[in-house]
């Protein structure tokens, strides 16, 4: 659920929670996504701070709407919420170890020989 | 459609000036949380809607009406605060049928499940109830009303949290179904943030703020790091909190970085944390004084 | 979004009705003066007798207009209570204005002088009745009900009517008080300065032309006239006095 205290403003949480029901296929493809005050109630916000997380996803096109019947999962969405999830998530860590290593004085060669190193290993397992 | 709307509204008190000068406009169907240090004028405001008293001058206008002594206000709106009384002649059953009868869009299923899953008794009277319990009984009536402007003006006082979370549980399912222009005082802001679509801010007897909750949010940002990262960082900026926790800071300052900065910040080891409408209230309200912790620690912010 | 139209006589009605389940107390105070009222009452015979010759006559006047006194001054604290601010704050927890709290205010005095009205009446009777079981008297009772039933109406009516112009003047100075703190001092004041301006002002004594005003009058009718009038003004004046002041502060 929402961790409302969280470092992320709730709406941006809220669109997560819902990119992650997509991605562990609770919500499938064209299945209509949770309305604004389902949202709402659900989590005890206001209905407009659910349409912005909505929102948010509606413009990344994970999402896409109908009208008159709501919100539905786009075709694409898993694939598309993976590739960036997959982004996201390396780079922060790539990040984080480069912070380290510049920390621990390590160089970018000695860093990619460690990487490499770590590979053969896990290959020869 | 615009419900409530103050020109220049000002109200003074004796030689005391509470009010001055004050403009804003509040849409149809928005729940607005009126936020403000105490004894900014937040109970005042909420009066002078109501029509219970009367600014010393300015416009203003509720659907419309100037609403001192208009019948079509105080029959659309209704103001839930610790001055709401009824006589000690009615049972709280009696207060129930009268609502019904004075509120054409009176919920009275509603009330009742309130009234039973809140254990109110049927014979007892307002005036014995507790303060916590009163709360909860106006409250109730504040809800069943169903008005097209509902205002409640520091809803949860006395009631403990386990209610509080209730109440506000209630008044978001309710707003959700029947969707009206409500009005939400508290002094805990960090209570009702989540509730709220707007945030009205009221200090130095002025709108300080006024606008989206994330707008407020997003006006401020807190940076984290290490001590000695931070310090170099803040010699050139506004810093309106700080703290320290062992060998980390964290600081409080305006959102307005760049993405390129941003990304310097990320690749120096400070963290960007969003904060909540209730710190960002606080560093609006208090300027850049540097909170608490400056009191015990001058080094940081000077 | 949809609003609610109002219509004063609406809200007015709804007050009223209000108010009758709300203001209870105002008859439970009302029961206990108009009881003092009686128990007092039975002490306030005047008699004396007369001898000629063989025959003495032993007269006693027992008025019963004591319970009509109480029933006056509670009329008068009754119209200043419905003024007061915890009456005005339950008014405006439901819907209302300045004005239909007043209209509806003032109906709920009238329909309470009526009752009071007429029970002080009664009470009256019920003193004489009562005394005229402890002396054996040749003619016991005036102006009763089954006596002169006539008598007892126009009786009744004055009663009622006096009781209204009291909870009026009562009403016109609780909403002076609620108007300006000042005004209680000043109205004590007023109490013990007037008589001592009419001690200079001869022929000009105003309590004594006031009562005369209405004391004096003959005619039913004229009588009726009188006090509509003069609660008509005194109703006037407390809603021009009280349509400003400020609810639930």
């Amino acid at each position: 659920m929402l961790n409302l205290d969280g470092s992320k403003p709730i709406y941006v949480q809220l669109a997560e929670w819902i990119e992650t029901e997509i991605i562990d296929g609770t919500l499938s493809p064209d299945e209509k996504v949770y309305s604004q005050n389902q949202l709402a109630e659900l989590f005890t916000i206001n209905p407009a701070t659910a349409g912005k997380g909505l929102t948010l996803l509606l413009e990344a096109e994970v999402i896409y709407k109908r009208r008159g019947l709501g919100m539905f999962v786009a075709l694409n969405a898993r694939a598309k919420l993976l590739a960036k999830r997959k982004e996201d998530t390396l780079r922060r860590l790539i990040q984080e170890l480069l912070n380290e290593a510049a920390l621990l004085g390590v160089d970018a060669s000695h860093l990619l020989a460690m990487i490499e190193a770590e590979r053969a290993q896990k290959k020869g397992e | 459609m615009t419900v409530i709307e103050f020109n220049d509204v000002t109200k003074t008190y004796g030689k005391r000036i509470v009010l001055n000068k004050m403009t804003f406009s509040i849409r149809h169907g928005v729940l607005t949380g009126i936020i403000g240090r105490n004894g900014v004028g937040k109970s005042t405001v909420m009066k002078i809607i109501a029509g219970h008293i009367q600014a010393t001058s300015g416009d203003i206008r509720v659907f419309s009406d100037k609403p001192f002594n208009s019948l079509k206000v105080s029959a659309n709106s209704i103001l839930v605060d610790d001055t709401m009384s009824f006589s000690d002649k009615l049972t709280l059953k009696d207060i129930l049928k009268e609502a019904d009868r004075f509120y054409p869009n009176w919920d009275a299923p509603l009330a009742q499940r309130l009234f039973d899953y809140f254990s109110f008794h049927s014979d007892a009277r307002q005036i014995d109830l507790s303060k916590g319990k009163k709360s909860t009984f106006n409250a109730i009536i504040g809800l069943a009303s169903h008005c097209p402007l509902t205002i409640f003006d520091e809803p949860t006082t006395g009631m403990d949290t386990v209610v509080r979370k209730d109440f506000y549980r209630a008044l978001l399912k309710d707003y959700i179904a029947h969707p009206r222009t409500i009005l939400l005082s508290s002094h805990h802001l960090e209570e009702i943030e989540d509730l709220l679509e707007n945030i009205l801010l009221i200090h130095n007897k002025t709108a300080l703020f006024h606008g989206p909750v994330t707008d407020l949010q997003e006006m401020f940002v807190s940076l984290i790091g290490k001590n000695e990262l931070i310090s170099t960082f803040i010699a050139d900026i506004e810093i309106f909190s700080s703290q320290i926790n062992g060998s980390f800071s964290e600081i409080l300052v305006k959102n307005n970085f760049t993405p390129d900065e941003i990304k310097q910040l990320h690749t120096q080891g400070i963290q960007l944390v969003p904060v909540s409408a209730d710190d960002a209230y606080v560093a609006l309200t208090t300027g850049t004084k540097g909170g608490i912790d400056h009191v015990f620690n001058g080094t940081l912010v000077n | 979004m949809y609003l609610t139209e109002p219509l004063l006589t609406d809200v007015v009605k709804k007050q009223f009705l209000h108010k009758l389940k709300a203001y209870t107390g105002v008859f439970n105070s009302l029961l206990v003066m108009q009881l003092i009222g009686i128990i007092l009452g039975f002490g306030t015979s005047s008699g004396g007798s007369s001898s000629g010759g063989t025959l003495t006559v032993n007269y006693s006047f027992l008025t019963g207009d004591v319970p009509v006194i109480f029933t006056l001054l509670w009329a008068f604290s009754m119209g200043i209570l419905v003024t007061t601010l915890a009456y005005r704050n339950d008014a405006f927890s439901f819907v209302s204005n300045r004005l239909s709290h007043n209209i509806s205010s003032f109906l709920f005095l009238l329909f309470a002088s009526v009752i009071a009205g007429t029970l002080a009446t009664l009470a009256g009777s019920i003193i004489k009745l009562i005394s005229s079981f402890q002396s054996d008297p040749l003619f016991a009772e005036t102006s009763g009900l089954f006596s002169s039933p006539a008598d007892f109406f126009i009786m009744t009516s004055t009663s009622v009517l006096y009781t209204a112009l009291f909870a009026s003047m009562g009403y016109v100075v609780g909403s002076f008080i609620q108007r300006s703190k000042f005004v209680l001092p000043l109205l004590i004041a007023a109490i013990f300065v007037i008589p001592l301006l009419q001690l200079n002002m001869r022929g000009q004594d105003l309590i004594a032309n006031s009562v005369a005003f209405f004391g004096t009058e003959t005619s039913l009718l004229l009588f009726l006239l009188k006090i509509i009038v003069t609660i008509s003004i005194l109703f006037a004046i407390s809603i021009g006095v009280t349509t400003k002041t400020e609810v639930r502060k």
